[in-house]
């Protein structure tokens, strides 16, 4: 329907219901003139919808005197219902083509506001079918400022500069359309700019400054205090455009804490913005670009981005961040808390971008200079990283690199490194083979391709442990210091809820003997409590070695055993069961110093100096047939055993050999494990004992 | 009549052997209960009550056996039947390093949570974990700290149910053992503390 065709058909419903009356002068008596009254019973519009409307046109002296009043009105939301209209103009400009009025008063009342009358002025050019009007802004939720317009043309266009409104009271009228899922407990805002509706499409211009806004939801997790922030907002053909700057204040949006004051602006842009049908109660939109900056160093930006079913849908996102740091305590920490990596601090910075279509990753890239993470826990860290990363979903990825310059694992020093790899749809391979350098040796992996499959991921792997010093292992550990290496062989790894196991023999050179580990697991690497469980073959320890690393005195000949699940809990022995002796072949000479059976007993918890006063002082040391020693550890209790039992309880630690013949004998079984691992400390802290 | 008596005995005598095997223990309910108010009581510093010490004798759950207040000839028939080692209760171990390290994040956590669990900001969840309730009447800085801590709670729950059910060789029992604990972390919450019901409402002890 055509403008013109609704005109008529308004003219129509007018005239149908209009009584018309005229008042002969003398209504009036005091001064000569005459009035008109029209008595509307409705009035309907497209637009709007007038009851009991009536208009009264008087003539007191050479002034015409205009009064209309509505029952009711209504008008397009967000106004809505009107009730109790009110207009009345002491002094109309009345002419043929126009009726104007520069000091007219409204009265009304609406849902949550109210005009007591309010000045208004208004020029109603009937050739042209449209009214001009303005007004000082009437008070309405504490504001103040002006308010212009011109109706007519099948549409209205309204200016307005108002300042100082309360958003609070302005969202409990109800004139917002907007259900919000906060409650504004304190705020004002003010607004410039325009509305025109008389296009094909509306337009809208609106500059908005908000200052000292409180809002929250029910729960607290959506909330903001003293927040400020100016913005525009522009509405054409191709949608909204909008433009946010937050300044000062704070917010809380789960999880996240910001204090612009400690942020720095964050501005927020939006282009094209359009809403579309939601999904499943979500709300819908799309945006040919966006943009987040914050304070200056960091900007994410989108481009064709829909966002539907609460997830993004489609579109492209760049992101360039300056400052790890400020974005990792900021932003990555409240995300990742209760993680691994909910302490973790970053530094360095990054940029990429990211493809999305169909509400999935479809392509990455992403690069970093100086990357740094330490997990606040002294875990892990890295330092000085650098690489780039490429994968797409669709086919395999350019080659990927990733460079270290230093980290830390579990205290142990992390060496330079670079990892060449390619990121495969679902996949993970190796380009050339990595090694990363561990103290003096390190793990290295030769070949190694992860693939998730419908039957779950699965690991080709092949690599090793290159040598490494256990001088620097053990006190880097805290353990007694003593020299050898370790080295291995790792055929196959595995990862899965239990941790991480590694098939394959891992070998230490030691003290010109061999331990070879198996069965070694890794639990919660990073977690409260890191595991590791191993058992241990121990082939010919030389005991001179030995004993001399550990200062314990000195003792001749060969020792040998097994490990068996040995369990580490933050590198504390917790569980295992162990017995080394001298072996049974080519056991080789076998002589133990007399500070060294002082320091058995007093490891033991015998007399010190025992031997001092007895003749034996006399000898350096003295030979032995065999020795042993054997633990079953169960939390701190270790029950322990020797190279044979006694019938009273107790055990042969050390069994003499030939003359003079003495025999080191343990009586308690039951031995505290702290308590042992104490003595054996003090022994080879304190000073050597003194023979005579 | 005579073939009506034999399908009777063979009916009676089916009825007992398929009684018999109906007797499992799928989860030691009763041992898992005490073992959870042990680790809360600790973890919420919560005194033992005199003469309420841990290792009262619990009780094994059954799936399928006939009450025997129904049929008390079938029961005490079963009694007989069923030998004494598999009715007796399992008990359930909830020591290894891994927990009691739990444990201790958890105990050393608990005088930051006290306050906001008082105070209603927080509260322990019908699922066995703490849950955010009203965040209104915290200070908005400190609710990202709050956030963070009801996060850390939460993952040193997950692991300690987890590892619970571990110790025990009985991955499965996770979810019997969360919602054990989350029965007792009700329980044994000291009064003015916020909980969820059944109904996933909040009330306050």
């Amino acid at each position: 329907m055509t403008s013109a065709a609704r005109g008529r058909c308004l003219r129509a419903l007018a005239l149908a219901s209009i009584s018309l009356l005229a008042t002969s002068p003398g209504a009036a008596p005091a001064e000569a003139g005459f009035q008109l009254d029209l008595d509307v019973g409705a009035m309907v519009h497209e637009t709007f919808d007038a009851r009991n409307l009536r208009a009264r046109v008087s003539w007191v002296g050479r002034e015409p005197r205009f009064d209309l009043q509505a029952d009711r009105l209504r008008l397009p939301d967000p106004v809505g219902v009107v009730e109790d209209l009110r207009l009345n103009c002491p002094r109309v400009e009345m002419t043929a083509r126009r009726l104007a009025c520069a000091d007219a008063r409204l009265t009304a009342r609406g849902a949550g506001w109210g005009l007591d009358a309010a000045a208004l002025r208004f020029d109603w050019d009937r050739e042209a079918g449209s009214v001009r009007f303005s007004a000082p802004w009437p008070g309405l939720f504490r504001g103040q400022g002006r308010v212009s317009g011109l109706a007519g043309g099948g549409g209205l266009r309204l200016d307005f500069d108002v300042a100082g409104i309360d958003l609070s009271l302005l969202l409990q009228s109800g004139l917002v359309p907007v259900e919000l899922p906060v409650s504004v407990d304190a705020g004002t805002v003010g607004v410039s700019g325009h509305i025109d509706t008389r296009g094909r499409v509306p337009g809208a211009q609106l500059d908005l400054t908000v200052a000292a806004l409180d809002f929250s939801d029910p729960a607290g997790l959506r909330a903001a205090e003293d927040l400020s922030m100016s913005g525009t907002l522009v509405h054409g053909a191709a949608g909204y455009e909008v433009q946010a700057r937050f300044t000062e204040g704070a917010v809380f949006f789960e999880p996240w804490f910001l204090d612009f004051a400690e942020v720095g602006p964050v501005a927020v842009s939006l282009s094209s913005l359009q809403f579309i049908p939601s999904v499943a109660d979500h709300p819908g939109w799309h945006a040919a670009s966006a943009e987040v900056t914050l304070g200056g160093h960091t900007r994410v930006s989108g481009t064709d981005l829909r966002y539907s079913g609460a997830r993004l849908e489609q579109g492209g996102i760049e992101w360039n961040a300056r400052r790890l740091d400020l974005v990792g305590t900021w932003f990555a920490e409240p995300l990742l808390a209760g993680t691994i990596l909910g302490r973790t601090r970053f530094e360095g910075e990054t940029h990429g971008w990211l493809q999305v279509s169909g509400g999935w990753a479809r392509a990455l890239e992403a690069s970093w200079q100086g990357l740094g993470l330490s997990d606040g826990l002294d875990r892990f860290a890295l330092q000085g990283s650098a690489g780039n990363v490429a994968w797409s979903d669709s086919e395999v990825g350019p080659e990927s690199v990733l460079y270290v310059a230093s980290g830390e694992v579990l205290g142990l020093p992390v060496g330079a490194f670079d990892m060449r790899f390619q990121l495969e749809p679902r996949g993970f391979r190796l380009v050339e083979p990595l090694f990363v350098p561990v103290l003096d040796g390190g793990p290295g992996v030769d070949s190694f391709h992860l693939s998730v499959g419908p039957d779950g991921p699965e690991i080709e792997f092949e690599g090793g442990l290159r040598a490494l010093s256990l001088e620097l292992l053990t006190e880097i550990l805290g353990w007694p210091r003593f020299a050898g290496r370790l080295a291995g062989i790792i055929p196959r790894v595995f990862y899965d809820a239990d941790g991480l196991r590694v098939d394959g023999l891992l070998l230490v050179r030691v003290f010109d003997g061999e331990v070879v580990l198996s069965g070694l697991r890794i639990r919660n690497l990073f977690g409260v409590a890191p595991e590791l469980e191993v058992s241990a073959k121990v082939r010919r320890l030389d005991l001179d070695l030995l004993t001399s690393a550990f200062d314990l005195g000195r003792v001749e000949g060969r020792l040998s055993g097994a490990v068996e699940n040995l369990l580490l809990v933050e590198w504390v022995p917790e569980r295992m069961g162990f017995f080394l002796s001298t072996p049974e072949e080519d056991p080789g000479r076998r002589r133990i110093s007399q500070r060294a059976v002082e320091n058995l007993t007093a490891i033991g918890g015998g007399v010190e100096g025992a031997l001092a006063a007895a003749f034996l002082r006399i000898f350096d040391d003295f030979a032995y047939s065999r020795l042993g020693f054997g633990c079953e550890l169960e939390g701190e209790v270790c029950v322990a055993k020797g190279v044979a039992d006694l019938q009273d309880g107790s055990f042969i630690l050390v069994q003499g050999g030939g003359l003079p013949r003495i025999e080191v004998i343990g009586h308690n079984r039951r031995v505290d494990w702290p308590e042992l691992v104490r003595r054996l400390n003090a022994v080879r802290e304190g000073p050597a004992p003194v023979v005579q | 009549m005579r073939a009506l008596r034999r399908m009777s005995v063979v009916f009676l005598v089916a009825f007992l052997a398929s009684a018999c095997v109906t007797i499992h223990i799928y989860f030691p309910a009763a041992a898992a209960e005490e073992a959870a108010r042990t680790i809360v009581r600790d973890v919420l510093e919560v005194q033992d009550p005199p003469g309420n010490e841990p290792g009262a004798a619990p009780e094994p759950t059954s799936r399928g056996g006939t009450p025997s207040s129904i049929l008390p000839a079938v029961a005490w028939a079963l009694d007989r039947l069923v030998a004494p080692a598999s009715a007796q209760t399992p008990d359930l171990r909830v020591e290894s390093p891994a927990i009691n390290r739990l444990r201790a994040s958890m105990r050393s956590r608990n005088a930051e949570l006290a306050p906001y669990l008082r105070s209603g900001a927080i509260g322990f969840g019908r699922d066995g974990y703490v849950a955010i309730r009203d965040l209104s009447d915290v200070p908005l800085r400190e609710r990202s700290q709050l956030q963070r801590l009801v996060n850390e709670e939460n993952a040193d729950r997950r692991a300690l149910y987890r590892e619970i059910a571990r110790a025990n060789d009985r991955p499965d029992w996770e979810t019997n053992i969360r919602e054990t604990f989350a029965r007792v972390w009700v329980d044994e919450a000291p009064s003015g503390y916020w909980y969820q019901d059944a109904g996933g409402n909040w009330r306050q002890k």
